[in-house]
């Protein structure tokens, strides 16, 4: 072993004086925070460490990959401000994923000034692979031994004081979900922000690999500039390792430099020839075995080694011929708990906005005002604040199956279907994440590692019902339905389908090519915490409740005013709901008539409660709230569900049909903005819009013909 | 003709009067010619030439019928060529070596070993037995085939519980650098705990989920 943990004496010479940086490269110091980038292996225990300093509450999952962008917080430390940036859980400093990337970027164009390098302590192995990376390509470290409590418990006893000596690297043992040992971090923290200590670290390699590092490095010596930025035995490895980012950063193989590249590629070939093994899986290995080796220093008892509960439910829960079904009734449950559940206090709520509108309806005057208030503002906010209980019981479900561990089960379930209909089984977890909302849902599409099938999975993705469609079907379900539970499955089924279908047909015409392989990290299974739970789902209920508050409200006003003005001439005798179809809305909605009336929704007021939808889905509902309150203001005490009732055009059948074009119509607008981002181009949007489109029309055509063939309209 | 020569003339013109076939000069000019042909191979036809070369006449059959029983006790062998032609090579006593035949690409190769030689006079003479030849074949897989996926056994033929070594984590080039980035690398030990759907290995303290097409691309041995 040939650690060298010499510590610089920042007083003396600065700590970036080992890389010969160019004066160009250093400008005046500006006062910026002390940049701490918080990075550790998926699944360490990272974001909850992250919310613990930073006294946040980012959501925090118990699958792989739940932090799919970087997010920081600034906070003071001993007088200091710090801006703490949270990154992506990675595996390796490679450029293999798009976390990886952005995580590479982050660090290399930024340069934070410390790297807490969160350690799992009950798989060091892993962690400490990752955290020699950050050595070798010198940064300063700062290393939380997370998940300790765990360790403890598997019997692991690992002496953290010579682990510190070898790699030079000062480590603090840690329980985020406790806040255990959080002090001693952050007066490590303080400490390391006023003497960062940079590790001369240098990965020990067989010789033959040092020859040829030897022989790259004085080549890079010569060219000017941008490879002085990293240390060179760094920057010599990646492009042995066939690093093509790096080598196009340092446009490595342009004409000035076909020595270099020469060298770079009879070196890699030379090592190829020597080992078997291509230069980057030598180097892996390397790395790892390097890890291995410190494990082995400093873990004095290592565990039995027989299955651990976890492996023994696994055993179970993911074989061929339980899996499956398992997994299907497990996903039943959740719509069935959202459903069933949620009955009672959504009457409660109900209630309560009836007796609100009724005591402002005796309050207030009659007129435009009460109106306005009435039946805008109270009838479309209260329409969608009504199924608050649904979101937050779909929310609280899948919190729970997240925490515990199962959903990155279900992802390695699904893989066989998945891949069978031209889809990945990592695309599970972005669909699954789908059914609560479709905007974060395509963000978390970036754990594809290949962009085709990241693609297929954004596209398919916004056919998984979200949440703010459920409003949308549980209002005419309880209204035109008597057995709610099976017709809400049946939609989220459809969905379900549909996705597949175009899945299938994207693979085929647009995205032709293999898919890659199926590997996920499996976290243990962990009892999820009624804290973690709680919040979890708590985020997204505020979140729909701010939705409530603003937008909704807003466009609520909207569709009132547009179902308002202009009013019938005073001439006419016009009253109640024939009023409307002078307004704007009434005119919009009745050029959108006939188009509709294939499907069963001849109505001028489901065009505009559609396109009001495009801003977001539950507005659907609030849209229907104000457009029928605005006929029937003398009788609000009624719920929008009689009202319902009483219009001849519902039918169960067009209430199907609604259903089913509000779940495959054009995604919402935040989702088609997040979609835009995430593809990096238009053209994917506009193909979603007319392709979503054209398919909700065609399916709740064949939904309410084929319906009314059958006899059921 | 050396002295091994001469005792192995003598040691089997002894062996075939015990069996019953006649010690004549005949038999005596056959055996000579044999032992002492500078070639490792010769046809029926050189045989005979070489018998004659002695002043001895001898018929075909004969000859035939003494290389048999030669080659029944383990001097010599009999190799059919591809055009149907007879060879007997010589498999003498001291110009012997084993092989190591590679059952994948069928490539043989040889090698002598004295530790083995002597051994097997040592196992030969313990138990007062006279060896007259061995033949010693190790059956295998190269290193040229060994690492190229030759070996049978993949990831999916491991059964639940079963502790393995990796030989290599194959598929393409980025692929290969994410199993390795996860630890699965050529040489790590790693543990399967479920082969039914999909595969989930335990490396160390950490699990893996695996599709059934990747394991089929990762040799264990």
């Amino acid at each position: 072993m040939n650690l060298r943990p010499t510590q610089s004496d920042s007083a003396s010479s600065p700590p970036e004086s080992r890389y010969n940086l160019g004066e160009s490269d250093c400008p005046i110091p500006v006062p910026r925070p002390f940049t701490v980038a918080l990075a550790g292996t998926p699944n360490c225990g990272k974001t909850t460490l992250f919310n613990r300093i930073s006294h946040l509450r980012h959501k925090v999952a118990n699958y792989p990959g739940a932090t799919v962008e970087k997010r920081s917080a600034i906070v003071r430390l001993g007088g200091r401000e710090m801006e703490i940036v949270d990154l992506p859980g990675i595996y390796s400093l490679g450029t293999e994923s798009q976390d990886e990337l952005v995580t590479r970027e982050f660090c290399l164009r930024q340069r934070p000034d410390l790297i807490l390098a969160v350690l799992d302590a009950t798989n060091l192995e892993r962690g400490l692979y990752l955290l020699l990376q950050w050595l070798e390509l010198g940064f300063p470290v700062l290393a939380a031994l997370n998940l300790w409590d765990e360790a403890q418990a598997l019997g692991l006893r690992i002496r953290v004081e010579r682990l510190s000596q070898l790699l030079g690297v000062h480590i603090i043992p840690t329980v985020a979900r406790t806040g255990e040992g959080l002090g001693a971090l952050l007066k490590a923290l303080e400490e390391a922000a006023r003497n960062p200590a940079v590790p001369a670290f240098h990965l020990p390699l067989e010789p033959p690999v040092e020859d040829e590092v030897a022989r790259l490095v004085p080549l890079l010596e010569q060219r000017d500039g941008s490879a002085n930025r990293y240390p060179l035995d760094w920057v010599a490895l990646k492009l042995l390792e066939g690093d093509s980012a790096l080598a196009g950063e340092l446009r490595v193989g342009g004409e000035a430099d076909d020595l270099l590249a020469r060298e770079i590629e009879a070196g890699a070939n030379r090592l190829r020839a020597l080992y078997g093994q291509p230069p980057a899986i030598l180097l892996s290995a390397r790395r790892h075995e390097y890890a291995r080796d410190l494990v082995r220093q400093v873990v004095a008892v290592v565990p039995r080694r027989g299955p651990t509960r976890s492996d023994r439910i696994d055993r179970l829960l993911v074989s061929t011929w339980f899996g499956l079904p398992f997994f299907l009734v497990v996903t039943y449950l959740v719509f069935e708990f959202a459903f069933t559940v949620g009955r009672a206090p959504m009457a409660w709520i109900e209630a309560g906005v009836g007796a609100l509108s009724a005591a402002l309806m005796s309050m207030l005057p009659p007129g435009v005002l009460r109106s306005l208030i009435v039946d805008g503002v109270v009838g479309g906010v209260g329409g969608v604040i009504v199924f608050l209980p649904n979101i937050l019981l779909l929310f609280i479900a899948m919190a729970i199956l997240e925490d515990s561990g199962y959903m990155a089960r279900g992802a390695a379930i699904m893989d066989r279907l998945m891949s069978r209909v031209g889809l990945h089984g990592k695309s599970f977890i972005p669909m699954m994440i789908g059914f609560g909302c479709n905007v974060p849902a395509i963000m978390a599409a970036r754990t594809l590692e290949n962009r085709r099938d990241r693609l297929i999975t954004m596209l398919v993705l916004p056919m998984m019902s979200c949440g703010a469609r459920l409003p949308v079907y549980v209002l005419f379900i309880s209204a035109f339905f008597t057995r709610g539970a099976p017709v809400l499955f049946s939609i989220y089924l459809l969905g379900i389908f549909m996705a597949v279908i175009s899945a299938l047909v994207l693979r085929r015409i647009v995205f032709r090519g293999g898919r890659t392989p199926f590997v996920l990290e499996l976290p243990p299974y962990r009892l999820p915490t009624l804290r973690s739970v709680l919040l979890h789902a708590w985020d997204h209920a505020w979140m729909y409740l701010k939705k409530a508050g603003t937008v909704i409200l807003l466009l609520s006003v909207v569709v009132w005013f547009l179902s308002t003005y202009p009013r019938p001439p005073k001439t006419s005798d016009v009253r109640g709901p024939a009023a409307l179809r002078y307004t704007v809305a009434g005119t919009v909605g009745s050029l959108i008539e006939p188009v509709l009336r294939p499907i069963g929704l001849g109505d001028w007021k489901v065009g505009v409660a559609l396109v009001s939808g495009f801003a977001a889905k539950e507005v659907v509902v609030a849209s229907f709230a104000t457009l029928y309150n605005v006929g029937e203001a003398a009788e609000r005490s009624s719920a929008l569900r009689d009202a319902l009732r009483r219009d001849p055009l519902w039918t169960p059948l067009s209430a199907y049909a609604l259903m089913v074009f509000v779940l495959l119509y054009i995604p919402c607008l935040p989702a088609m903005v997040m979609l835009r981002r995430e593809s990096g181009s238009r053209k994917w949007v506009a193909l979603e819009i007319a392709y979503t489109t054209t398919l909700a029309y065609t399916v709740a055509l064949i939904v309410y013909q084929g319906g009314k063939l059958l006899g059921w309209g | 003709m050396n002295r091994a020569l001469a005792a192995l003339e003598e040691h089997f013109a002894m062996t075939f009067v015990a069996e019953g076939i006649a010690d004549t000069r005949e038999h005596r000019a056959i055996l000579r010619a044999f032992c002492n042909a500078d070639s490792p191979h010769l046809t029926l036809e050189e045989l005979l030439d070489r018998v004659r070369a002695q002043g001895v006449e001898t018929k075909p059959d004969t000859a035939r019928s003494v290389m048999a029983r030669l080659c029944e006790y383990g001097l010599a062998r009999e190799v059919r060529t591809d055009d149907g032609q007879i060879l007997y090579e010589h498999l003498h006593l001291d110009q012997h070596h084993d092989h190591l035949i590679c059952t994948r690409c069928k490539r043989v190769m040889n090698f002598h070993d004295e530790r083995l030689e002597e051994l097997k006079e040592v196992v030969a003479t313990n138990r007062h037995f006279h060896p007259l030849r061995h033949r010693l074949e190790i059956y295998g897989l190269c290193d040229r085939c060994l690492p190229a996926g030759g070996i049978v056994r993949t990831l999916l033929d491991v059964a639940a519980g079963e502790r393995v070594r990796v030989v290599s984590a194959g598929g393409g080039r980025r692929f290969s650098q994410r199993l390795a980035d996860l630890g699965l690398v050529p040489n790590s030990e790693i543990q399967v705990i479920n082969n039914t759907g999909p595969i989930i290995v335990a490396l160390g303290n950490s699990r893996v989920a695996l599709g059934r097409g990747v394991a089929a691309k990762i040799v264990v041995r």
